[in-house]
């Protein structure tokens, strides 16, 4: 190939790949209401002993997933002063029939329960701080009920 | 369940920003082997292969670009907010090598447009990753496994 092809196969591989990045990052790091047919799917037998009173956020991690370290240190530092939310994290490759019952397609994701046990939405992606917190107070307004 | 995993993978963490630094380097060296062509641009992109295969085998930190990371960039930064675990970065590593891999081999065969297919391939990759910390691991680790549990 050219040398003017190979630049041009490169801007448009880089380019590609920006835009392909952007639209992942499309309704990452906030909370998407379940969808009817999930929504209010029980909590995973395997967290059950561990949930919370009024909240329960499951963050379905890997071993191979940098962002799940800064998602699980971002929802401990947003739980620390709420009460009755627990935080529970779990390996993707122990779980493979969740990931799969919820079409999870990157880590980490996390599954919001409420107080009940039920699927409230789910939040892919490490959060932000704000979203974090909003995803706390939304649930203390009735907003997720 | 990995709530007892999580704090040892942890405590023998890297600073994440030791790959992104790494990835930056392989960026540049990966856009000088498209430019030089087969020939000696087959060379640069051998040495990105050879340093994909050290890193796949003692992860991003054994690297020459890790090395030169915490001899040189890490002491001017401040610490940074969280520790990685090494195993993302070195997952990541394997892929680039694969990539970098393919391409060299197909290249010495003959056929020259893998340089430049391959070589830019591992250059969006390593672009992506160097200018947002773009995770490769977290994106098709669970797609790899979970067509790996469909057909068994």
């Amino acid at each position: 190939m050219d040398l003017e092809w190979r630049i041009a196969v490169m801007v448009v591989a880089l380019a590609v790949a920006l835009i392909g990045w952007l639209v992942l990052q499309r309704g990452r790091g906030s909370l998407t209401p379940a969808t009817p047919a999930a929504a209010g799917s029980a909590l995973p037998e395997a967290v059950a002993l561990l949930a919370g009173e009024r909240l329960t956020l499951v963050q379905v991690s890997g071993r191979h997933c940098t962002s799940c370290v800064r998602g699980a240190r971002i929802w401990h530092e947003a739980i620390a002063d709420q009460s009755g939310v627990a935080f529970v994290e779990i390996d993707a490759d122990d779980h493979m029939d969740l990931v799969r019952e919820h079409g999870i397609m990157t880590t980490p994701t996390t599954l919001v329960y409420d107080r009940d046990g039920a699927l409230q939405g789910r939040l892919t992606g490490a959060p932000t701080p704000k979203a974090a917190r909003a995803v706390l107070t939304s649930e203390q307004d009735g907003a997720l009920r | 369940m990995s709530v007892e995993n999580a704090p040892d993978l942890t405590a023998r963490g890297i600073d994440p920003r030791g790959p992104r630094f790494g990835a930056a380097l392989t960026a540049v060296l990966l856009v000088v082997a498209i430019l030089l062509g087969p020939g000696t641009g087959t060379i640069v992109l051998a040495v990105v292969a050879a340093s994909f295969l050290l890193g796949a085998i003692r992860g991003p930190q054994g690297t020459w670009q890790g090395l030169l990371f915490a001899a040189l960039v890490r002491p001017r930064l401040a610490p940074p907010a969280e520790l990685e675990s090494p195993e993302p970065p070195t997952f990541a590593q394997v892929v680039g090598l694969v990539i970098t891999g393919l391409g060299l081999g197909l290249t010495l065969l003959g056929a020259t447009w893998a340089l430049t297919v391959f070589g830019v391939l591992a250059l969006a990759a390593a672009a992506l990753n160097a200018l947002t910390g773009f995770c490769l691991g977290c994106e098709i680790y669970l797609l790899l496994r979970r067509l790996a549990t469909a057909r068994t």
